[in-house]
């Protein structure tokens, strides 16, 4: 109502002046009447889309805020992740290292395993070379039992025909000290007889002394007999006892050689443990290589990612600050936008006043 | 007998040398079996068999009082002799070696120190060479006069000393 009062004066000035020309061109009035109107819905217009365009820069402004707080956010996920990262490289870096003190670890343990197992074959070798001698020994020995047993069998016989020859000797004394007697008796007959018996004498002694003769050979044989079996009985008994030690030193072998063989046996077990544990220490040392492997790809990968997150973060402050000065450009948009509007405003309302004393000319 | 060369049988015992005249000897035998007899006088071994015929065996080193050989070794040679009755005896010495003759001038007569007793037993010493013969006459060694004068000594000397003791027999030889 105010406003319209306001036009009325507005409107009579412009008829008070009106009074004083009374030449008006009607025609003219009428299209500047027209004009106007168009004018006012032009700015009618122009003020709709001012105010449009405060909304609209408005909401830009909202959604640059938004942006920009958002970037924020992202910005300091990106450092978490960064750090994280970094993190997780001085782990895989530590992890690396306890990874080569267990590789050096293993190193060691192959290596003294190796050396265990070239002992254990050097020892194995040996004990090898012991068993092989224990038998060749235990052989010879079977072989010197064997001969011995010959040995002892020959003397055996040896002295057996000694005694049966010895039976011959004695027979053989027996037959000449029998001549002896028959020779004797002739001699006494024939000395009995005297003068006629004499070469029947002569013939007895001859027999006599044969006789006599053949009882000191025999008597030599014998003796010569009984040392022969004297030393048959010995060679026997030597063999026996020899026989015997051979005896003994074959149990002495059998039990060194099984004790060669059970150091064998034992040896070869630790030597299959050995090479057990040497295979596990391998397996090991690959496991570790794995691991170092990994651990150094966790590594590379953790870092490189610390430096994408870097790189993202840098970015991201790139962009915050772009969102920061999108958010103030549309803000000045606003306020152009705003003032603008405010004068479409002042200008509208000038135009319909102008409209409203054109109408009343009219 | 002879002029002066006489043939005899030498033998020996414990280690002597002992000759006898030939004529006594009538063979030399080994011993036998013998078959011992009771109440016999100790120097009798006993009774054995001749082709038959039974004759009693004396062992010398009984007869003689000489310690017997060792055990299981005795002797089996034995001279068998004809007694005074002509009757064979046996007697056992250590060995018979030969037949020989001695020379009346190698034999001496019995010292006449051990012709005190009645010796008649011991003829005369023969020697050989380095060696002295003892020469016996069997016949008497065995006589039954000499067995009986044994036998007396043999008693006194088992009465005092239990066994038959070898001091008696030098005594013996000698008598």
């Amino acid at each position: 109502m105010k406003m319209s009062r306001k036009h009325n004066e507005g409107e009579e000035k412009l008829f008070e002046r009106s009074k004083d020309k009374k030449d008006i061109d009607y025609n003219a009035l009428s299209e500047a009447l027209k004009r106007v109107d168009t004018l006012v819905k032009l700015v009618t217009n122009a003020k709709q889309s001012a105010t449009n365009l405060k909304e609209y820069t408005a909401n830009a402004s909202k959604v640059s805020d938004q942006l920009s707080t958002n970037i924020q956010q992202l910005a300091t996920a990106s450092q978490q992740v960064s750090e994280g990262a970094q993190r997780l490289s001085k782990i895989a870096e530590e992890s690396a290292k306890n990874m080569n003190t267990l590789s050096t670890l293993l190193n060691e343990t192959a290596k003294a395993s190796q050396t265990v197992n070239s002992t254990t074959q050097e020892v194995l070798g040996r004990a090898n070379k012991v068993a092989e001698m224990g038998s060749k020994a235990s052989e010879t020995i079977r072989n010197i039992r064997e001969r011995m047993g010959q040995v002892l069998k020959s003397v055996d016989n040896m002295i057996s025909t000694i005694e049966r020859v010895g039976k011959l000797t004695s027979s053989i004394t027996d037959v000449a000290s029998q001549t002896n007697m028959l020779a004797l008796n002739a001699a006494i007959e024939a000395a009995r007889v005297g003068e006629a018996g004499r070469g029947f004498a002569v013939v007895a002694d001859a027999v006599k002394n044969l006789a006599s003769q053949t009882r000191e050979t025999a008597s030599e044989a014998e003796a010569s007999i009984s040392d022969i079996k004297e030393a048959g009985s010995s060679v026997f008994n030597l063999a026996q006892q020899s026989n015997k030690e051979t005896v003994d030193g074959e149990q002495v072998i059998r039990v060194a050689l099984e004790g060669a063989n059970q150091i064998r046996e034992a040896i070869q077990n630790v030597a299959k443990i050995m090479e057990n544990l040497n295979a596990q220490v391998q397996q090991g040392m690959a496991s570790a290589k794995e691991v170092v492997k990994a651990i150094d790809e966790v590594a590379s990968v953790a870092q490189e990612s610390a430096s994408a997150a870097e790189e993202a973060s840098a970015g991201v402050e790139e962009q915050s600050a772009a969102a920061e000065e999108m958010a103030t450009i549309s803000k000045r948009i606003m306020n152009e936008a705003e003032q603008a509007e405010s004068r479409l405003i002042e200008i509208l309302a000038e135009a319909e006043k102008l409209q409203g004393i054109l109408r009343s000319l009219a | 007998m002879m002029s002066n060369e006489k043939q005899i049988v030498l033998f020996s015992l414990d280690g002597v040398l002992y000759g006898t005249d030939v004529h006594q000897v009538r063979e030399i035998r080994e011993v036998q079996d013998i078959t011992p007899v009771p109440y016999a006088p100790f120097y009798i071994e006993g009774v054995t068999n001749l082709r038959g015929e039974v004759i009693p065996v004396i062992d010398l080193r009984k007869r003689f009082g000489i310690k017997e050989k060792s055990r299981g070794e005795k002797s089996k040679i034995m001279i068998i002799v004809q007694n005074e009755d002509k009757k064979a005896v046996g007697i056992i010495v250590d060995s018979v070696m030969e037949v020989m003759s001695v020379s009346q001038s190698d034999t001496e007569r019995t010292p006449d120190i051990l012709t005190t007793v009645d010796s008649d037993c011991v003829l005369g010493i023969a020697k050989r060479g380095e060696d002295l013969i003892i020469l016996l006459d069997l016949q008497k060694v065995i006589s039954k006069k000499n067995a009986e004068a044994t036998e007396a000594i043999e008693e006194l000397a088992t009465s005092s000393a239990e066994s038959s003791t070898p001091e008696t027999s030098p005594a013996e030889i000698s008598g």
